[in-house]
């Protein structure tokens, strides 16, 4: 199963097998997206009208075309799909995307497994059926939908197509990108873990994000996921938690959702990072698509507001996360450099009147070469938080994440600056804190991995 | 495969009591001394061995839950007691069970003091076994306070399952006890993770309840279904 799925995520030409002019149709979609996204190659739409679609000369028939396809993107009608494939097969294409439904998960599971016998006999690796298709923004490609462009560290696989989309959605305007998004639909053929052991090896791939509510097979899910994460983070998503949630996975995509019991113990064994929430799932992709996975248990915390930054030691003993107490050295540096209504304990409270340079001052009076991470808590407008950030990082050496939060359109300037200059950053204590022990759990992984 | 598991799929069924004991023994698990007689003059003979107090299970293949039919007596004191016990316990599996076979009485030595536990093992269809800790005893239901994992685990991840569980703080010395042995439940964790793990035959066991003090962590039922 190890055949390199790069055909499909490198593909330098792409034809798409059912192409419409019109707007609304799937067809349209598809081919719109893939020339919108500056698809480099050659983009071929097959349409038995030939003639010419959104400005491309359409052919008949894949084998018209008299040049090597890499990539086909199907949304033809079902039935059509067995002789589409063997004509695809005839012309040597290599890699397939099956938008089109009405395969196996309605039933139809004689009719999908022609079309992936036939694929099979050519060699054609195949995506879905039934799926919302793939993005490779650092080779141009966006056979989905939306319209998605932006490059970056983060292989979205997703079996809802909508789940995938929003979380490389808001990657991309959090100005933070994806190297790829996967749909799996009925994944007939490449499932999760054929994608998990192409985006270890792909080297724009920094962190996976994974949406499943089931898998193929369980030991080889296990076997797979450890190696993978052995080198770069998983963080999964699996729905149907609850009895009913189970049932909806079942009838949504035929998945043995299974007891989701068992699912977070195989999280364990496997290194996974589990969310059980979409915020929370993203949240942690976020965090791992910045910074790095954390050595210590222990938060520092640096805040404007208080208020924020009791919330976020509730939300880290909840963790199980630590918040040390200041040693007295620190104690007695920070009551030198600060004014002296700043709260010196941690949670660092440097009060409603502090400015950036105040907590850049702060952190130099701290101890260095801590383990944990500090998290950077600005409330209300503190304009040059992510210059202070930069600062902070050379004064203490420590991984920083951090919290932006009541500070109006200042807020919307520095979190992106903080972004770019690789803090994460969120909107609330409770979610920055998330992410720091998503942080945290996978350093874990890694360290014992290196010792066992 | 298992000698024990052996003969009992051989007779299609699952393990009687004193199977499951020798079973849970031979894996490294600790029980109280413990005696199977298979009459009712061997049972006063074998109590000598396990010693007074003690308690008696009636032992056989048709049942299923003891106490529901009065199959466990406890706190027995003295070999009349026992004798009358046992009398008593055969009148009343003959009045609501006639059918069932006894195959003889399980005398067990009482435990005093520690708290409860559970540990346990099953099969998911698509992960294989796992294995499961939590507090045991009567409120195992109300708190639902268990932790899985799949099996086999070692030593090291069954102190983590410990520190997981919300009643593994009884085990540090909550409230002025002296703290139990938390590693003795943990080795008990790790047996039957491999009791499960190395015998594919069995779809789930139980050891419920075991009890966990400072001297150890000892099981008191042992329950072996095959599958």
């Amino acid at each position: 199963m190890s055949r390199n799925l790069s055909v499909l995520f490198q593909a330098q030409s792409i034809a798409v097998v059912g192409a419409s002019g019109t707007p609304g149709k799937t067809g349209y979609t598809i081919l719109k997206n893939i020339i919108d996204a500056g698809f480099p190659g050659p983009v071929y739409p097959i349409n038995p009208k030939a003639g010419e679609l959104l400005g491309r000369k359409a052919y008949h028939s894949l084998e018209e075309i008299g040049a090597p396809v890499d990539l086909a993107i199907f949304t033809i009608p079902a039935p059509a799909l067995p002789g589409a494939m063997e004509e695809a097969g005839a012309a040597g294409v290599k890699g397939a995307v099956v938008i089109t439904g009405g395969l196996s998960e309605v039933g139809n599971t004689e009719l999908e497994r022609r079309v992936l016998d036939t694929a099979a006999v050519h060699g054609i690796r195949v995506i879905g059926p039934n799926c919302q298709g793939i993005t490779s923004p650092h080779y141009g490609i966006c056979a989905s939908w939306p319209l998605a462009v932006g490059r970056g560290p983060i292989a979205v696989i997703s079996q809802s197509g909508t789940i995938g989309a929003a979380v490389a959605g808001w990657l991309i305007r959090e100005g933070i990108g994806v190297s790829a998004t996967v749909s799996l639909g009925n994944k007939s053929d490449v499932d999760e873990c054929d994608l998990l052991e192409y985006f270890a090896q792909d080297a724009a791939t920094k962190a996976i994000a994974l949406n499943i509510e089931g898998v193929r097979s369980g030991q080889r899910f296990i076997d797979t996921c450890r190696r993978v994460a052995a080198t770069k983070p998983i963080i999964v998503l699996k729905p149907g938690r609850s009895e009913k949630g189970k049932q909806a996975a079942a009838s949504h995509t035929k998945s043995v959702a299974g007891d989701a019991r068992v699912f977070s113990a195989v999280c364990v064994k496997a290194g996974l990072i589990q969310a059980d929430s979409t915020e929370g799932f993203y949240d942690a992709v976020k965090a791992f698509a910045l910074s790095c996975p954390i050595r210590g248990n222990e938060i520092r915390m640096m805040t404007s507001s208080g208020g924020s930054g009791i919330l976020a030691v509730d939300s880290a003993e909840d963790m199980g996360l630590d918040v040390p107490p200041l040693t007295e050295a620190e104690k007695q540096r920070l009551k030198e450099a600060l004014p002296s209504h700043c709260v010196l304990r941690n949670p660092l409270d440097l009060t409603g009147d502090t400015d950036a340079g105040r907590y850049v001052t702060a952190a130099q009076a701290l101890d260095p070469g801590h383990t944990g991470v500090l998290l950077l808590i600005f409330g209300d407008p503190i304009p040059g938080a992510a210059e202070a950030a930069l600062k902070i990082k050379a004064a203490t050496g420590q991984d920083i994440v951090c919290c932006y939060i009541g500070g109006g359109d200042v807020e919307i300037a520095e979190t992106h600056a903080l972004q770019r200059l690789g803090f994460p950053v969120y909107p609330t204590p409770e979610r920055a804190v998330a992410a720091i022990n998503a942080l945290y759990r996978y350093g874990r992984v890694i360290r014992q991995e290196g010792t066992a | 495969m298992n000698r024990i598991i052996q003969k009992a799929k051989s007779e299609n069924r699952s393990l009687v009591e004193p199977e499951a004991w020798q079973l849970a023994a031979s894996y490294g698990l600790t029980l109280p001394p413990y005696a199977f007689a298979e009459s009712d003059r061997e049972a006063v003979k074998a109590a000598a061995k396990v010693g007074y107090p003690l308690a008696v299970k009636v032992v056989s293949k048709d049942i299923v839950h003891k106490s529901n039919i009065g199959g466990v007596r406890i706190g027995i004191q003295n070999d009349a007691a026992l004798a009358h016990a046992i009398a008593e316990m055969r009148g009343g599996i003959a009045r609501l069970t006639p059918d069932a076979e006894i195959a003889g009485w399980m005398l067990t030595a009482m435990v005093k003091n520690g708290y409860e536990f559970i540990v346990g093992a099953s099969r998911d269809q698509q992960f294989g076994p796992v294995v499961v800790c939590g507090m045991g005893g009567i409120f195992v239901e109300l708190f639902c306070d268990t932790v899985l994992r799949l099996a086999p685990v070692e030593t090291e991840e069954a102190l983590e399952m410990l520190a997981e569980l919300r009643s593994g703080r009884l085990l540090k010395g909550y409230r002025g006890q002296a703290p139990c042995d938390a590693r003795a439940l943990a080795r008990s964790i790790v047996c039957a993770s491999q009791l499960i793990a190395e015998n594919p035959d069995i779809a789930e066991l139980d050891f419920n309840p075991v009890n966990v003090s400072p001297e150890g962590a000892v099981v008191l039922d042992a329950r072996i279904l095959l599958g």
